[in-house]
């Protein structure tokens, strides 16, 4: 796989896995800074006051020196922007999932995940021993298919994205946390790509279905909307405890940086005070975008589009042609996605001026 | 069972996790012709055990390659 994507590469003479981000002039489209919190003036400057206050690193795991006040607050207040009682933060959200499930479910417990879940979700599901049966994307039917048939196992998780990264595909959660309900599963939900895109304020896929009283898992990361990095669980307090304790992931990590944690309290301040402007302003920049695509765009409801290439080179040579344009994308090439089943992403971040979104989209008109 | 029975409820039972495809044979290759990998073939191995009404040990299918791989595992699995 690694040699044919080196092939590849070399032929079309375009490498995606090392374009150099620091060009300011091209159009970002390849990020996942969804509100363009990443250069905002007011979280550099929460990020700033951290560092000035704590230093650059807390130099130990959280159950060492790095269970700091800063880390406490930020962890209360990202529980409480979800509407859930209790966080975690985790050095990255793929430690998160990858480590949660071996301390849930054991080989007692069957994991019914989507078919299309993210590597981290599933290397989670696969180290918890668990027997593991994959549905159908996004099927809430096949999932109860699959559920009818759950006997003799001691717990049963269901497991989905909210959002599904490569073409911004809305999981159908209330179904699925019917069905959970009706079959005592416990949900374990992945709002990377939800958390401060969806929702009245931005507060992610729990608001975005005004679901209340979530008794499950909910994770995601706090590199996307949120401008930072790490990964946040979060849930009911006393399943928050037990983890703390447990969670191999967690205990054996050197905790979030002071700069890290106060730019995600300063991203937080700004979507409680922006999110009515920035919200809207992301939805119709991925309008223009899909507008500009027409048929040829793949995707779902979320603020993400997709453009179906098929096989690996066509994704990547599309990328190299929207790169020599001036736009930044990403090409999503096996394992990532099936095979022939390649794309290249756009996500066109509220931080974009409405010029450039016109520019990337009559680009797109000629390229694609 | 017989063979061409059986090979047909493993092409239904293919055909869940992969609606699009077109002709479904016993000699295609579940990964390069189906493009069905390894965690796929978990969600394909659920849906044997319904259609075959079976408990399968996922172990059990680690080296099968071909869907006629799959026809013979479970004609062995029946006798």
């Amino acid at each position: 796989m690694l040699n044919h994507a080196r092939e590849i590469v070399a032929r079309v003479g375009f490498n995606p896995y090392r374009v150099a981000f620091d060009d300011q002039n091209l159009i970002d489209l390849a990020s996942n800074n969804y509100l363009g919190l990443a250069r905002r003036a007011e979280v550099r400057e929460a990020a700033a006051h951290a560092l000035r206050e704590y230093g650059v690193s807390f130099c130990g795991t959280p159950v060492a020196s790095g269970h700091s006040l800063l880390a406490r607050e930020t962890a209360r207040r990202l529980a409480a922007f979800c509407g859930l009682e209790a966080a975690l933060l985790f050095p990255s959200c793929y430690q998160a999932n990858s480590g949660v499930f071996a301390m849930l479910s054991g080989p007692d417990d069957l994991i019914v995940i989507d078919r299309g879940a993210h590597a981290s979700l599933i290397a989670g599901v696969r180290a918890a021993g668990a027997k593991i049966r994959p549905f159908a994307h996004n099927s809430a039917e096949h999932l109860e298919t699959v559920l009818q048939r759950a006997a003799g196992y001691r717990k049963i998780f269901i497991v989905t994205e909210s959002v599904f990264s490569t073409e911004g595909t809305i999981a159908p959660l209330p179904d699925i946390l019917a069905l959970a309900e009706r079959f005592a599963a416990i949900p374990v939900i992945d709002d990377s790509h939800g958390i401060g895109v969806l929702g009245a304020r931005g507060r992610g896929v729990l608001e975005h279905f005004h679901i209340e009283r979530f008794r499950g898992i909910y994770t995601a990361s706090l590199g996307k909307a949120l401008a930072g990095m790490g990964g946040m669980i979060a849930g009911e307090a006393a399943t928050m405890e037990e983890l703390e304790y447990l969670c191999p992931s967690l205990i054996y990590s050197t905790a979030l940086t002071p700069p890290v944690l106060g730019g995600i309290g300063g991203a937080l301040d700004v979507i409680d005070r922006e999110f009515a402007e920035l919200g809207p302003r992301l939805w119709r920049y991925k309008d223009i975008l899909a507008t500009a695509l027409g048929e040829k765009r793949q995707g779902g409801g979320a603020p993400i589009n997709a453009v179906a290439c098929g096989e690996t080179e066509a994704a990547i040579r599309l990328t190299a042609r929207l790169h020599q344009e001036g736009i930044l994308s990403t090409p999503f090439i096996e394992p990532s996605v099936p095979k022939n089943a390649c794309v290249v992403r756009l996500i066109a971040g509220a931080g974009l001026r409405e010029e450039e979104v016109t520019r990337a989209a009559e680009c797109l008109r000629t390229c694609i | 069972m017989n063979q061409e029975n059986c090979l047909e409820r493993v092409v239904k039972a293919i055909r869940v996790c992969k609606r699009k495809a077109r002709t479904i044979d016993a000699g295609m290759r579940l990964e390069d012709d189906l493009g069905i990998d390894s965690f796929e073939m978990l969600m394909l191995i659920g849906e044997l055990e319904a259609e075959f009404n079976i408990s399968i040990e996922d172990a059990d299918f680690e080296g099968v390659s071909t869907v006629g791989d799959i026809v013979r595992k479970l004609e062995e699995a029946s006798c």
